[in-house]
C-alpha cells in the first residue's frame, strides 16, 4: 500500500510525465477546459492530427459508459436514508402502506355486509388514566385497562367467551423495519392477526341499479372446507 | 443508458450544518441527501467486491447520526465523512454487518436485489461496456481509482474532488488522466486476451 502511494506521489511530482494531449483530452471530456485549452486543441487538430478527434470521441464514449456503470452501481444510494428516516416515496401512513396487502380484506368488506355485530359498542373512557369497559368479572361490571396490551387481552378473553374471537395467529406480518436513530435496534411496524367468527343470518352484497345508485342485495355465501366463506 | 449520477449542491452551508449538529432532524436529513451520492462512489472505490454499496452506505448514515458531534468545523465535514466511508469499506470484509438483513429486506421489497441489478431491464450494450470498465478499474491503485470514479459523478469538478481528497486540483487532474490511460491499457489487454482466446477456439474448431 505504502509503495503504491509513493509511486503515485512520484508520478504526481512529474516522474511520469503526461503528454500534453492527454491532459487536454481529459479537460475537454470533463468539461474543465478553458478557452486556451480549446484553442490548443483546434490548433493541434488543424495540423491534420485527425487521430485527436478520434481520441476525443473515444475518451468521451469511455467516460459516458463508465459514468453509466457508476450510476447503476450506486443508484440504490438514493434510497438509503438516515436511521429512522422514512424512505422517499414511502412517507404515507402505515394504513396506506398496509392497504395493498389488505386489499382482499377491503374487498371482502365492500362485497359483503351482514346485519349483526358490525358495530360493537365503544368503551367508555375513565378520567383516571385508564379506560373502563363493561365486564362481568370486574367490580361494578367494569375493568380498568392501563395499557393497550391489557385492552387487547381483555378483548380476546371476552371475545372467546362470546364465541367471536377464535384466537390470534402467532406469526406477525412485518410492514416495515427502520434502524433506530441511536443505532440500537429497529423500529418495526407489523400486523397482528386475530381471527374472529360471527354467526350471520342475513347476508347482503353491494349492487348497483341501472341509474348507478348503490343498493344492498340479499345474497348467499358459498361454503368452503376451510370454513372461510366466499361470495 | 443509465442516467449519470449528479451532484445537487456541494457547499456545506455553515448554518445548516450547525442546525444539523444541534439535532435539527430536517437539517441532518438534508445534509445526508446532499452528500450521500459521492459517499456511495467513495464506497464503490474502496469496498471489497463482495460487499454491497447500499449496505455500507447505511452504516455510514448510522455513524453520521451518532458521531456528527465530533465534527466542529463545517469545512471538515466532507473529509470526515469520506474517512468514515473509507474505514467502513476497508473493514467491511472482516465483520458481520447488522444492517445487512434490513437492507436485503428493503431490496427485496423494492425488487432491487443484486440479481436485479445485474440482469435488470437497464442492461444495454453501453451499460455492459461500462461495467467491464468499472470491473477493470478495481485493478487500479486507489489513488487513481477514487478520483476517476468521483469524476463519473456528473457535475463534480476537479476542485470539488480535490477538496474531498485533500489534493490540489492539478494533482486530481493528472491522476484522472493517468487513471484513464491505465484503464485504456487494461481494456486493450483484456480485449487482446479475449481475441486470442477466440482465435484459439476457432483453430481448435477448424482442426476438429
Amino acid at each position: 500500500m505504502n509503495d503504491n502511494i509513493n509511486n503515485i506521489r512520484q508520478a504526481d511530482e512529474g516522474n511520469d510525465p503526461l503528454v500534453r494531449g492527454e491532459l487536454l483530452l481529459c479537460r475537454l471530456v470533463d468539461g474543465e477546459a478553458s478557452e486556451h485549452d480549446w484553442e490548443d486543441f483546434r490548433t493541434i487538430a488543424g495540423r491534420g492530427a485527425g487521430g485527436l478527434w478520434r481520441a476525443l470521441a473515444e475518451a468521451q464514449r469511455d467516460q459516458a459508459v463508465l459514468s453509466a456503470a457508476v450510476a447503476d452501481s450506486v443508484r440504490l444510494a438514493e434510497r438509503v436514508g438516515l436511521p429512522g428516516e422514512r424512505r422517499r416515496g414511502h412517507g404515507e401512513s402505515v394504513i396506506t402502506r398496509i392497504a395493498p396487502w389488505a386489499g382482499w380484506a377491503a374487498a371482502a368488506c365492500a362485497g359483503i355486509i351482514w346485519s349483526v355485530g358490525m358495530f360493537a359498542p365503544r368503551p367508555s373512557v375513565s378520567g383516571g388514566g385508564g379506560a373502563l369497559v363493561d365486564g362481568a368479572d370486574a367490580p361494578g361490571g367494569s375493568i380498568r385497562l392501563v395499557s393497550s396490551e391489557d385492552a387487547l387481552s381483555e378483548y380476546k378473553r371476552l371475545g372467546k367467551e362470546a364465541g367471536v374471537v377464535v384466537g390470534e395467529i402467532p406469526e406477525r406480518i412485518v410492514i416495515s423495519t427502520t434502524p433506530r436513530a441511536d443505532g440500537r435496534g429497529y423500529d418495526i411496524t407489523y400486523i397482528r392477526q386475530i381471527v374472529e367468527q360471527r354467526t350471520v343470518t342475513d347476508v347482503f352484497s353491494v349492487g348497483e341499479r341501472e341509474s348507478g345508485e348503490r343498493v344492498l342485495v340479499p345474497t348467499s355465501m358459498t361454503p368452503t372446507r376451510s370454513g372461510a366463506g366466499s361470495l | 443508458m443509465e442516467t449519470p449520477v449528479t451532484t445537487q449542491g456541494w457547499t456545506t452551508d455553515a448554518v445548516d450544518f450547525e442546525r444539523a449538529l444541534a439535532g435539527d432532524r430536517a437539517a441532518l436529513e438534508a445534509l445526508w441527501h446532499e452528500h450521500r451520492r459521492w459517499v456511495a462512489v467513495v464506497l464503490l472505490a474502496h469496498k471489497p467486491r463482495e460487499t454491497d454499496v447500499d449496505d455500507l452506505l447505511q452504516e455510514v448514515a448510522r455513524v453520521m447520526v451518532s458521531r456528527l458531534g465530533e465534527v466542529r468545523d463545517p469545512g471538515a465535514f466532507k473529509p470526515w465523512l469520506r474517512t468514515v466511508a473509507i474505514n467502513l469499506a476497508r473493514t467491511s470484509g472482516r465483520r458481520v454487518r447488522p444492517g445487512s438483513w434490513w437492507n436485503a429486506a428493503a431490496r427485496n421489497r423494492d425488487g432491487l436485489g443484486e440479481r436485479d441489478r445485474r440482469d435488470g431491464s437497464t442492461t444495454s450494450a453501453a451499460l455492459e461496456e461500462g461495467r467491464r470498465l468499472l470491473a477493470l478499474a478495481e485493478r487500479l491503485e486507489e489513488g487513481y481509482r477514487e478520483p476517476l470514479l468521483l469524476k463519473a459523478i456528473r457535475g463534480m469538478s476537479y476542485r470539488q474532488i480535490g477538496e474531498l481528497l485533500g489534493l490540489p486540483e492539478t494533482t486530481v487532474e493528472t491522476r484522472i488522466a493517468r487513471g484513464r490511460r491505465m484503464l485504456r491499457e487494461l481494456a486493450a489487454a483484456a480485449q487482446a486476451r479475449a481475441d486470442e482466446s477466440a482465435g484459439a477456439a476457432r483453430k481448435i474448431e477448424e482442426h476438429s
